[in-house]
């Protein structure tokens, strides 16, 4: 092969790599292009894992990372929640206070695109059948409830009534938001998903403890 | 010269006392209002937001009577292995995974300082 020939070969292969890149981008669409100017990502990140590694660094985190949302929520929750945001926080982002903040909405065509941006964001880490299928609910609520400390930052429906803390996100309609495979995903892993946030390590959980709480989650309504 | 030099050592001495002083109360305090304040309350006087839920009343850390029953130990264990494990609240979860055991004794100290008060000798 010449060098002229050689030379030309490369190029192509840059070029091809160049516009390769730049469809795998526009693959995230419109849905991308609106997150950004929206300035969701000025307190999102979907890129991660998060390398935070002290308090200091997570305070500085205006809302939580949606880097593996797809694999975390439920596409029809997703666009609903979008469309109409409501609380899951029972506290302010970063604070003991009352949550009283709005989110901003993005209804229609916006958020449906949007919905689907962030349902393209996968973790691998995340794997189908992670969660138990034939869970036990009044043993998985004993596990949530008593035996372990769940129940003290997550608020759950009890009958008519909503029981439980309100540090940590709400579980009440947990149902329709969480994939329950993502709970599993995130009790064995909870450093990857929110190093330095305000849960404790439930990594000394068993397995089978985990995916039990996982699978709980389809009760959650 | 000599008793220059010993001066020097003396003032160093002191700054360094105040820094490290400085540096735990500051870690101490950012890692009870970080994690222990959700059911503890900011100030330490069991009024967190999950208070209200919680069946148990977390401990009021300010309560001067209440916490002279407690030994050091009693505190470290409660904190490292949870409330369950000192026959208290299982709402109060196991730490021992999340904080290390220099931040565990570190909030036992921050705990003897927010009630002024010793463990049973």
């Amino acid at each position: 092969m010449s060098m002229k020939a050689f030379k030309l070969l490369v190029v192509g292969a840059v070029s091809m790599t160049v516009m390769g890149l730049a469809s795998t981008s526009l693959a995230g669409g419109e849905g991308e292009q609106t997150f950004k100017t929206k300035k969701c990502a000025d307190c999102h990140a979907t890129s991660g894992p998060s390398k935070i590694a002290s308090i200091e660094d997570w305070e500085k985190k205006k809302g939580p990372d949606l880097w593996f949302a797809g694999s975390k929520f439920n596409a029809e929750w997703l666009e609903k929640w979008l469309a109409a945001p409501t609380p899951i926080r029972g506290v302010k982002w970063n604070t003991m206070e009352p949550n009283t903040e709005k989110h901003p909405a993005l209804a229609g065509k916006e958020g449906h695109e949007v919905g689907e941006y962030l349902m393209s964001l996968k973790d691998k880490d995340v794997a189908a059948g992670a969660a138990k299928q034939d869970v036990s609910k009044p043993r998985a609520k004993i596990l949530f409830e008593k035996k372990q400390a769940c129940y003290a930052c997550h608020q759950v429906k009890g009958g008519s009534k909503i029981l439980g803390g309100t540090s940590g996100p709400t579980f009440v309609g947990a149902k329709e938001r969480l994939n329950p495979d993502f709970i599993a995903a995130y009790l064995k892993n909870q450093g990857k998903y929110d190093p330095k946030g305000r849960m404790p390590n439930f990594s000394y959980l068993t397995d089978a403890d985990m995916a039990t709480l996982a699978g709980y989650t389809k009760f959650l309504e | 010269m000599n008793k220059r030099i010993l001066t020097v050592l003396i003032i160093m001495g002191i700054l360094l006392a105040g820094v490290v002083t400085y540096s735990y109360a500051a870690d101490a305090q950012k890692l009870y209002v970080h994690y222990c304040a959700q059911c503890h309350g900011p100030k330490g006087d069991g009024k967190g937001p999950n208070a209200a839920a919680l069946t148990v009343a977390p401990k009021n850390h300010t309560d001067q009577k209440e916490m002279a029953k407690l030994s050091d130990k009693d505190i470290f264990t409660a904190i490292n292995e949870g409330g369950g494990s000192v026959g208290k609240s299982t709402a109060m979860p196991v730490w021992g995974k999340t904080l290390s055991e220099g931040e565990i004794k570190d909030l036992v100290a921050h705990l003897r300082k927010l009630c002024n008060c010793k463990g049973p000798s």
